[in-house]
């Protein structure tokens, strides 16, 4: 259900320099801005969607997207403009230094520790404001240069189930998004501070042990990787820090026993050994 | 700048059609005779909404005809021109048709979309080519002296064109007839300061249209009449001598877009549920309130239908006929189960081989263009839009209906046919309107596209 494969020279009137990657239904975008955003930068990164939206949908769009840019929150990206051409795009700040998932420099364990606690709090803030964010990765943890200390900054809120009801895990990218969803949302339920979670805790152990709740998942086999993650139970690797293993089973516990909010989370990472 | 009736319209000869009402240029062919109707149509439509700055109305009205063209429409490939009020052009191409700017190296093709291709453009002073082939010898043709001004006339390319001598100078008077030359001035008229923008596609397209522009030009001096309206004045200083490079030209403003940072929010929301149990039931009666506010599709407020079924000792409303319930996977006790009307949890997923995945707690329509259905027009069923490369999956394809606790997958009477092979079993293929019940692990396939339904109960 996805387009080809190759880069284009502009989407809408923006100028395509590069891409920078797939995910959560489409594709990244290293771009040049057109001038009627009256943008100081060079460049923004450019989401174009990977499948056809109607137009009310595109209008659904713009409204999360305008609800997600009016959260106060140091901690998210700025969302820029919305445009509808064959594809659904929009554009955001461009962050040079990449995500928690392929940082284009290597981090410290702070610097990691520093950016999960800021997409916590991010996260937080949107929940606060009623907005869940439906697909907290390790790759939507982006990473910003405040003068020599990381900054991390939440991006890429999951429109996927606003713009094609029904949509619970997107295609583009891999399979493998599917160790950070929820297995109760993969089983029917909407997002919420409970399932955003799940999905924190699961960026959590990625980000920190560098292996996945699951293992290895077929990443081009997307029956396989669900099979898999339905029918087993995640495993927190033995080798993370006591406190990080005991922070991350609380976020993936059953019931009441798991953490209730996401600043819950971000005080915890906080206090975590650095 | 002149107006768009007032372009010179080229065409070469072939075995399409061009059409030409006030305002909008169409080219248009056929490949088998099934599409002959629908060629009529495009033409029908073009014709009614000519007169002014018809391009949005023409577009929205091929988009809406389009929808739910039947069949042999696959047969018709076309492109339409016409002019905007904002003095733009609006584009519309379908299947194998080409619109060229070669000067702004802008070549749009009716193949980048898998159903249509629509665009706004700012309309250029330089040629516009609209082409059912980027055949060099085609596009030669149009380098006659031919001058379509209304009417539909056999021929492949269609080149709109500035009168007079070149790109950008000259504007004809209104009440110029077909087939006479252009007006220009006596004096030899003054040239552009710079060259234009050097080709940078298609340059046997950009060749040909020079040559065209240049015919033009021999032509105009040749039979050049007296000089029948004001000349513009001269120029009253020599043009720069080093002009700048020419920048590149702007790309045309999207068809649509909003601001999003610092944009009115239009209501604040209440802050996101924990997610628990209790809270279920609440949350939901809220979101089909927003979703009725937001015009969110009607699907959105119809969640959760109420279905018979037994409950596990949890509460868990489950399929009479399983014996474990497929939330906690504790045994039912059947002996005991007495039916209860509830909540129908989702009955599984469709995993598409592009990893793709949707719950069904819904009924969908699946295909190339599903929102054409009358079924999710109005909210009833979900759409799953395929993308589709080889033509072989319909608009319309099949159907994918929740009865009670059965999921079923039926053909919509696709061109391809829909074909199903349960877990271990051989592909057979559905018969039109022939519906068949999906289990855990059912292969479905259309066209190239395939999905596995996996079923809670299933995975357990
Ligand atoms: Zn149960």
């Amino acid at each position: 259900m996805t387009a080809g494969s190759a880069t284009p020279t502009t989407v809408a009137d923006y100028e395509i320099v590069e891409m920078l990657g797939e995910g959560n239904n489409g594709r990244f975008y290293r771009a040049r801005p057109p001038a009627r955003l009256g943008l100081s930068t060079e460049f923004v990164a450019l989401k174009v969607f990977g499948e056809r939206v109607s137009e009310q949908a595109y209008e659904r769009g713009v409204r999360e997207l305008r609800a997600f840019a009016s959260v106060q929150s140091p901690y998210l990206v700025r969302i820029y403009d919305a445009v509808l051409e064959d594809r659904f795009a929009y554009a955001m700040e461009y962050l040079p230094l990449g995500s928690l998932e392929s940082p284009t420099r290597p981090l410290r364990r702070d610097a990691v520790l520093d950016a999960l606690e800021h997409a916590a709090l991010a996260a937080h803030a949107l929940h606060e404001s009623g907005l869940a964010h439906g697909d907290i990765t390790p790759g939507n943890v982006l990473l910003a240069d405040d003068g020599g200390v990381i900054t991390g900054k939440l991006a890429d809120l999951g429109l996927a189930r606003l713009l094609t009801p029904g949509n619970t895990l997107t295609g583009i990218g891999s399979a493998g998004s599917v160790e950070y969803m929820d297995p109760e949302m993969i089983g029917g339920a909407r997002p919420s501070r409970r399932t955003e979670i799940w999905a924190l805790g699961a960026t959590i152990h990625k980000a920190l042990s560098g292996t996945g709740l699951y293992g290895e998942l077929p990443d081009d086999q997307p029956v396989l990787a669900i099979r898999k993650v339905l029918a087993s139970a995640p495993t927190i690797h033995p080798d993370l820090a006591p406190d990080a293993a005991k922070l991350v089973g609380d976020c993936l516990a059953a019931g009441e026993a798991r953490i209730g909010t996401a600043a819950e989370v971000a005080g915890r990472l906080a206090q975590i050994s650095r | 700048m002149t107006d768009f009736d007032g372009l010179r319209c080229a065409i070469a000869v072939g075995n399409g059609v061009v059409a030409r009402f006030p305002g909008v240029v169409c080219v248009a062919g056929v490949a088998s005779r099934k599409a002959t109707a629908h060629l009529d149509t495009v033409l029908q439509i073009c014709k009614d909404a000519s007169g002014g700055a018809p391009g949005r109305a023409i577009a929205r009205q091929l988009a809406s005809w389009l929808g739910n063209a039947g069949e042999g429409i696959e047969h018709l490939r076309f492109g339409t021109v016409s002019a905007t009020e904002e003095d733009g052009l609006a584009v519309f191409l379908v299947g194998e048709v080409s619109l060229l700017i070669p000067e702004m190296a802008a070549d749009i093709s009716g193949m980048d979309a898998a159903s249509w291709t629509d665009r706004l453009l700012v309309r250029p002073d330089s040629p516009i080519v609209l082409a059912l082939s980027s055949d060099a010898n085609a596009v030669d043709a149009a380098a006659g002296p031919f001058d379509l001004q209304t009417g539909i006339v056999p021929g492949d390319v269609a080149v709109l064109l500035q009168p007079g001598t070149g790109p950008g100078q000259g504007a004809r008077r209104p009440e110029q007839v077909a087939g006479t030359p252009p007006p220009i001035p006596s004096r030899p008229v003054r040239q552009p300061a710079a060259p234009a923008t050097p080709p940078a596609a298609a340059p046997a397209v950009q060749q040909a249209v020079q040559q065209a522009v240049q015919q033009q030009a021999t032509q105009a001096t040749q039979a050049a009449p007296p000089v029948q309206r004001p000349l513009a004045p001269p120029p009253s200083a020599p043009p720069p001598q080093a002009p700048p490079p020419p920048a590149p030209p702007p790309l045309a403003p999207p068809r649509r877009s909003e601001p999003i940072f610092g944009a009115p929010v239009e209501e604040r929301r209440s802050p996101l549920p924990s997610g628990g149990r209790a809270e279920r039931r609440e949350a939901s009666a809220a979101r089909s309130a927003a979703a009725q506010r937001d015009g969110a599709p009607k699907e959105a407020a119809q969640e959760e239908p109420q279905t018979q079924g037994h409950l596990c000792a949890r509460g868990h409303l489950n399929d009479p006929r399983s014996h474990f319930c497929v939330l906690c996977g504790i045994r039912m006790n059947e002996r005991t189960g007495v039916l209860v009307l509830g909540s129908r949890p989702p009955l599984g997923l469709l995993v598409f081989n592009t990893g793709t995945t949707f719950t069904v707690d819904a009924d969908y329509v699946i295909g190339r263009q599903p929102e054409v259905d009358e079924r999710v027009a109005s909210g009833v069923m979900r759409a799953i839009p395929v993308e589709d490369h080889t033509g072989s999956v319909s608009r319309v394809h099949a159907e994918v209906r929740l009865e009670g606790w059965d999921v079923l997958i039926v053909d919509s009477g696709s061109s391809n046919g829909t074909y199903v092979a349960p877990q271990g079993e051989e592909w057979t293929q559905l018969r039109p309107q022939e519906s068949r019940r999906l289990t855990q692990g059912t292969k479905v396939r259309l066209g190239e596209c395939s999905f596995t339904f996996e079923s809670p109960s299933g995975v357990r």
